[in-house]
């Protein structure tokens, strides 16, 4: 493997996974800033590939009501960041075919990923199309963090190609506490997703009720993601003993993102704790679901990176 | 001490980040919050369903919702009251956010034929009025006060009408249009000061 593409590679994996993660970001602020229809068409807006800068450049089938100059803005970058992240995941499928055709773990999920990116594109356009059916909405998110997760894991084969003493051995265990906390993370994310659209379905039924009267009508999903947070700190401690126990050799970084974990854990239980009772302020929501996203791609690292020893 | 490093970035990062986040959030709520404020009603005293007057006065301290329709209307008014009879249950909790159908067909639209529409749609309190007068009066408010088009009653507009507590035109909402439906409800919440979440 010629090292020179190899370094090139890892870089556009790694800027792929960053801009991901920042355009997760981007996609829960146009949520919570209210501008999810700020461009009530697609993949135009308003009729132009540019968005009106006042109300004359409106198209005259479109109602000027629709029309919100901070709002179409605010969706429009979105869209352009968007462009961006499909455009740069693109790329690296592109040289991963061109140049690591013999890596199936590497030219596998980059090209996964290129394809997902493409349907998320016109998927965001069925979020709009559908007025913003809090369903769709979670399909979005779903297919962010699946996309995400497919680059992070693009990157980490492309280090262990690199350095491949990266992977830490260790007993069986270990990789087993990880997939346990991994596969509870992601139930609940599921059951997240289900309070924030039950919120919605709320939100639009009883649209006068304050944040508080709506968290109270939730019902037992609000429990269940509660005590399920606590389930899962308290497997993140056991994983981290378990680490910190019996595991050998050079795992500072490993260490490292597992603290990482903990902490995200820690605020999570934090951040959720004010949504729930101090009214839902939008940027903790952005937070909250940013934060498990960047657990699951935290969990995925330590995942991959720990090797069952051969005895 | 790469990792102190590369921690301090990470938080400035965030910082950066958050302190962004928020400064859009907070133009996102403030441009909505900057509904136009387009024509106060005029003067006018039409009769509701049950017999009693209805006028600009009633209009004054609640949010309300107006529409033109007629009891014989075949396609586009039985559309618009199913409408507003979602709108109608979504509100149910509060007496703050009024309904206002205006008959455009008032020859044929008595007020025992309106209450009988009234019971179709299941209005079952004051939130929701049905108001007649004669038909001069109604074009007259139609066009003047609402600043609508159209020869009534066939041709009436199918918008519905978001009237703020002072009786002020707010807005101008297609009843066809999913997005336009949804961005009425944020108008609602925003006169009632309720645009935190």
């Amino acid at each position: 493997m010629n090292t020179i593409y190899l370094s090139r590679f890892k870089i556009l994996a790694l800027l792929s996974t960053a801009v991901t993660y920042f355009l997760i970001f981007v996609g829960g602020l146009v949520r919570v800033s209210g501008a999810g229809l700020g461009c009530p068409d697609w993949p135009k807006c308003f009729g132009r590939w540019i968005p009106p800068t006042n109300i004359n450049q409106l198209p005259a089938d479109i109602d000027p009501n629709l029309f919100n100059f901070t709002l179409a803005w605010i969706e429009y970058i979105n869209r352009l960041i968007g462009m961006i992240t499909g455009l740069l995941i693109a790329i690296t499928a592109i040289y991963a075919i061109i140049h690591f055709r013999k890596y199936p773990k590497i030219i596998i999920p980059s090209v996964i990923g290129a394809l997902l990116v493409a349907v998320q594109g016109w998927q965001g356009g069925q979020v709009v199309a559908s007025a913003l059916e809090p369903f769709m909405i979670t399909i979005h998110m779903f297919l962010a963090f699946i996309i995400v997760s497919i680059m992070v894991y693009v990157y980490l084969q492309t280090l262990l190609l690199e350095k491949p003493q990266l992977a830490v051995s260790g007993t069986g265990q270990l990789k087993l506490w990880l997939i346990l906390l991994y596969l509870v993370s992601v139930v609940q994310v599921v059951i997240g997703t289900q309070m924030r659209s039950g919120l919605e379905n709320l939100k639009d039924n009883f649209p006068m009720l304050s944040p508080v009267e709506w968290i109270a009508k939730l019902g037992p999903v609000n429990q269940l993601h509660t005590i399920l947070g606590f389930i899962v700190i308290t497997l993140a401690i056991c994983t981290t003993i378990e680490l910190m126990r019996k595991q050998t050799g050079r795992i500072g970084y490993f260490k490292f993102v597992i603290f990482t974990i903990d902490i995200l854990f820690a605020l999570q239980i934090v951040v959720g704790f004010i949504l729930v009772n101090l009214g839902i302020p939008a940027i903790l929501q952005i937070l909250h679901l940013w934060f498990s996203s960047l657990i699951i791609g935290g969990l995925l690292i330590l995942i991959s990176y720990s090797k069952i020893k051969q005895v | 001490m790469k990792i102190f490093r590369i921690i301090i970035i990470i938080l400035a990062a965030a910082i950066v980040l958050v302190a962004i986040a928020l400064s859009v959030i907070q133009k996102g709520h403030e441009s909505q919050g900057t509904l136009p404020v387009l024509y106060e009603l005029p003067d006018f005293t039409f009769t509701e369903r049950q017999g009693v007057l209805f006028g600009k006065n009633d209009f004054l301290g609640k949010i309300s919702i107006v529409d033109f329709i007629f009891t014989n209307c075949p396609g586009p008014c039985p559309f618009m009251s199913s409408k507003m009879a979602e709108l109608y249950q979504a509100y149910s909790n509060t007496n703050k956010v009024q309904f206002v159908s205006i008959s455009v067909d008032p020859n044929r639209d008595s007020l025992n034929v309106l209450k009988k529409y009234a019971n179709r749609f299941g209005v079952n309190d004051e939130r929701w009025v049905f108001l007649r007068a004669p038909m001069l009066e109604v074009i007259n408010l139609y066009e003047n006060g609402f600043k609508l088009g159209g020869i009534l009653p066939v041709d009436h507009s199918t918008k519905f009408i978001l009237v703020d507590q002072n009786a002020t035109i707010r807005g101008y909402y297609d009843c066809y249009d999913q997005i336009s439906m949804k961005i009425l409800k944020t108008h609602i919440r925003e006169l009632a000061g309720k645009l935190s979440y």
